[in-house]
């Protein structure tokens, strides 16, 4: 799941993850991200960004650490702000510009392709 | 015998009225019968019944002459009847006057005794115990003339406290119980005062068968018990003084005693010699008996002074007397010795000591406190001394009648330029220029009469020393204890260098207005530079995610122009990784600008970091046409951010490349003692020696912008860096001759 609130970043990771065999849902900020988690299965893996209108990325993160379920979900940050992903417990992080290999590097050791949904492992 | 009755009528009538003549003649008739005054009344009255009886008879025998008709015997008998009667009378009065002549003769004398004694008189008669006689004396003790005492008792006029004693004293007196009476009493006078009289009473028995009376000598002892009133009062106030002198020496706190000259005889001592003296005293032996010898030398020559005529020897004497315990005491006493006459005659010495031991130990305390306190307000005057002497504000004192100077400070002397001796009791127009003295003169006065501070913010004064200066003078009148101004005191500042000083502040404020100002902007820089940097991060990132997309898919088009496309792919991909760093470098400037770097240490070896980057960078290395050398030892590892130590190597291999002018590029890294060297050395233009300090400066270059390109911030991020690391960062160059940067960086355990 792509949280990213430019659409230009959004729609091109999800492609790429795509292409992967990654199945991608994706939302424009942390409230449609919620939203969409409550309809969904719990996804694999959660790309943030952090600098988002209406829900930013550290408020969805604390959501996420409230939710005993969907805490369990890990989350990978893409930020331009690097050293301000620290105040959040992140699985790992991703700084802008982002470079594909390592953002496939990291999206490998958090899910397998083909699975979107369910158990995590 | 009508006849006959007729004149024995007539007869009856002569001889009554005869009667009565006589009668007439005893009682009342002392100047017709001399020798009757003398006679008593109850004598009188005594004669005059003899009288009457002598003539009843010779009546009865001329009525019975008449009776029996015998009228020519009644004229002879009547004659003899008269004749017999004055005879008669004439006997009687003489008869009693002879027998008392012998007594009335004394008692002339007597009266002319009685009247002119200097003692009282009188004569009381024991049956009424009233006066019958005083003298002139009594009548001027009791106040009361005789006629007034006749009607008075003795007893009327005696104190009502004597009355009862002295009434019986008499009366035992005249019952025969006592021969006299003699008694002191008071007599109450008739003015009402007190007057005491001795009484010596007796009783006086004129002749046999005559009443007796009671003569008293009365003597006024009033003056007498007064004399002997004061006699007592003056032996009472002697002997009292007596006492009180004995007392007086006894109980004195001083030693005194007398001695008689030339023998020096202790002729009287009170206790205190006997108990202060360091040898023994007698009473009535000299005082050289016991002395001993080495003290009786000086006190000879004393006395010798005395005798020979000296009136007063005064001297102060230290005495050291062994304590029963072993121990000495020292006493000091001061002594006068003064020359006087003994009762008898004879020359004396008075001595008087007075023990001034406590006196002398008190003395020294005071005396100690005084050069204390004498040396505390010397440090206090010393001390205030120095701070006026010292302070920087010039201070001058002056006495308030005419104004003249009394003391200057030294900062007042440099400040214009006179020394203390040229000024001290200057006024101020001879110091200084007639207008300026006006003024300073008027403020003086004005302080002095108003008795307050008076404060010139800024006074212009002219000193010989500086010249024109501006003082900040404040002007107070010291007053003494009734209030009254005795001197002006005076404490100037010299603002002159402040006023400057306070002027080239606010240019320098104005400066530093503008420099924060600068500051902000720059701040602004930054903020816009670290904004602009985030925000241009968006669009790269999805412009580098696609080309690096469509570099992947393109693998799978199979098109003559897909090698070229590949190629175009790459390009642009160096491109946006050249501009990623340059928006990375904006970046850490602003982050730098906000505050110290952190870094994320983690175990790292440089020899492989090295190696890494070297290779990674091979291909723009080539395109530079700069060779790479590396020298490299096996291992070199330490703690450090990796990815912050990799920027460090990528900027300075990037900048050898670049001013590398194509010659080649050694790398090496070596363990230096605790450190690890990392060395990055070109043969290109090189860097002068003025712009190898500066280029660690942000938007430093050593080279026109024109020639190269860049931020200019490359070797600035880098020493950042180092510097957080706890390194160094230095070049070596020469222009021409290619730079050489060395960074070190600490190991663990260094």
């Amino acid at each position: 799941m792509i949280v990213e609130d430019d659409e230009g970043i959004r729609d091109t990771l999800q492609f790429a993850l795509e292409l992967e065999n990654y199945t991608v849902v994706t939302a424009a900020n942390g409230r449609l991200g919620l939203e969409l988690l409550s309809a969904i299965p719990p996804p694999s893996l959660i790309l943030l960004d952090l600098m988002m209108p209406v829900m930013n990325g550290w408020e969805f993160a604390d959501a996420l650490k409230r939710d005993s379920q969907l805490t369990r979900i890990p989350v990978v940050i893409v930020t331009a702000y690097g050293d301000q992903a620290k105040a959040i417990d992140a699985s790992g992080v991703i700084t802008k510009p982002v470079e594909l290999e390592a953002l496939f590097h990291v999206v490998r050791q958090c899910a397998a392709p083909g699975r979107t949904a369910g158990d995590t492992g | 015998m009508r006849l006959h009755f007729l004149f024995a009528a007539l007869n009856s009538v002569l001889i009554l009225f005869g009667m009565f003549v006589m009668c007439l003649a005893i009682l009342r008739g002392r100047r017709l019968l001399g020798p009757l005054k003398r006679l008593e009344l109850h004598e009188r009255w005594h004669l005059l019944l003899r009288l009457m009886i002598f003539f009843v008879v010779g009546y009865a025998a001329v009525l019975g002459l008449v009776l029996a008709g015998r009228i020519e015997l009644l004229i002879g008998f009547t004659a003899v009847i008269f004749a017999a009667g004055a005879l008669f009378v004439f006997v009687s009065v003489n008869a009693s006057v002879t027998v008392t002549r012998a007594l009335l003769g004394n008692e002339e004398q007597f009266h002319t005794f009685f009247d002119v004694a200097d003692v009282g008189f009188c004569q009381i008669d024991p049956a009424t115990a009233r006066f019958q006689a005083v003298n002139a004396k009594m009548e001027e003790i009791t106040g009361y003339r005789l006629d007034e005492l006749r009607h008075l008792t003795f007893s009327d006029i005696t104190h009502p406290d004597d009355r009862e004693r002295d009434r019986v004293g008499y009366f035992e007196m005249v019952e025969g119980k006592r021969s006299t009476y003699a008694t002191e009493k008071r007599y109450v006078r008739k003015d009402g005062s007190i007057v005491w009289v001795a009484v010596n009473a007796v009783t006086v028995q004129d002749s046999p068968g005559r009443r007796s009376r009671t003569v008293t000598v009365v003597q006024d002892i009033t003056e007498r018990n007064r004399a002997e009133a004061e006699h007592d009062r003056l032996l009472r106030e002697t002997r009292f003084r007596r006492e009180l002198l004995e007392t007086l020496i006894q109980n004195a706190p001083v030693s005194i005693a007398l001695v008689s000259l030339p023998d020096v005889i202790l002729e009287l001592a009170n206790p205190r010699v006997f108990a202060t003296a360091p040898f023994e005293l007698e009473l009535g032996k000299s005082i050289f008996e016991h002395m001993p010898p080495e003290m009786a030398e000086e006190f000879r020559a004393k006395y010798a002074q005395l005798a020979a005529g000296e009136n007063v020897i005064d001297h102060d004497r230290h005495v050291r007397r062994r304590l029963p315990a072993g121990a000495y005491e020292d006493r000091y006493y001061t002594v006068k010795r003064i020359r006087v006459r003994l009762p008898d005659g004879r020359a004396g010495v008075l001595i008087l000591a007075e023990d001034i031991t406590e006196q002398m130990s008190r003395r020294r305390e005071l005396e100690k406190r005084v050069d204390e306190r004498t040396a505390e307000l010397r440090q206090a005057y010393a001390f205030v001394n120095a701070v006026v002497e010292n302070i920087p504000d010039a201070i001058f004192v002056k006495e308030a009648t005419e104004l003249r100077v009394t003391h200057v400070n030294r900062s007042w002397q440099e400040l214009f330029g006179f020394s203390y001796d040229d000024i001290v009791g200057k006024s101020d127009y001879d110091l200084f220029p007639k207008t300026e003295a006006d003024s300073f003169t008027a403020n003086d006065r004005k302080v002095l009469a108003e008795g307050m501070l008076l404060e010139m913010l800024e006074e212009p004064a002219h000193t010989r020393a500086k010249g024109e200066r501006i003082l900040h003078t404040k002007k107070v009148p010291i007053c003494d204890d009734r209030g009254r101004p005795r001197y002006l005191l005076g404490i100037a500042e010299d603002i002159t260098d402040k006023k400057q000083a306070e002027e080239v502040r606010q240019k320098l404020t104005g400066e530093r207005i503008a420099h924060a100002e600068s500051e902000r902007a720059l701040h602004l820089r930054d903020e816009f530079i670290s904004i602009a940097a985030h925000e241009l991060k968006t669009p790269l990132t999805a412009l580098r995610l696609q080309i690096q997309l469509l570099t992947r898919l393109l693998g799978d088009i199979e098109s003559a122009k897909a090698p070229r496309l590949l190629t175009l792919f790459r390009s642009s991909q160096v491109h946006l990784d050249r501009f990623a760093k340059l928006v990375e470098d904006l970046l850490d400037v602003s982050r730098f600008s906000a505050g110290p770097l952190s870094i994320e240490r983690s175990e790292l070896d440089l020899t492989g970091l090295v190696r890494r980057v070297a290779q990674h960078y091979q291909e723009e290395l080539g395109r530079s046409g700069c060779p790479l050398v590396v020298h490299l030892p096996e291992a070199v590892v330490g703690h450090f951010d990796p990815s912050r130590i990799e920027q460090v190597l990528v900027n300075l291999l990037s900048n050898a490349a670049k001013y590398g002018a194509g010659k080649p590029i050694e790398i090496s890294v070596e363990p230096r003692g605790a450190k690890a060297r990392l060395v990055v050395r070109d043969h290109g233009i090189g860097i002068a020696e003025e712009d190898q300090k500066r280029i660690f400066e942000r938007f430093e270059r050593a080279v026109s912008m024109k020639t190269f390109g860049g931020f200019g911030l490359g070797l600035f991020i880098s020493n950042q860096i180092v510097k957080a690391h706890g390194g160094t960062f230095r070049v070596e160059s020469e222009p021409g001759e290619g730079a050489c940067f060395i960074v070190e960086l600490p190991l663990p355990g260094g």
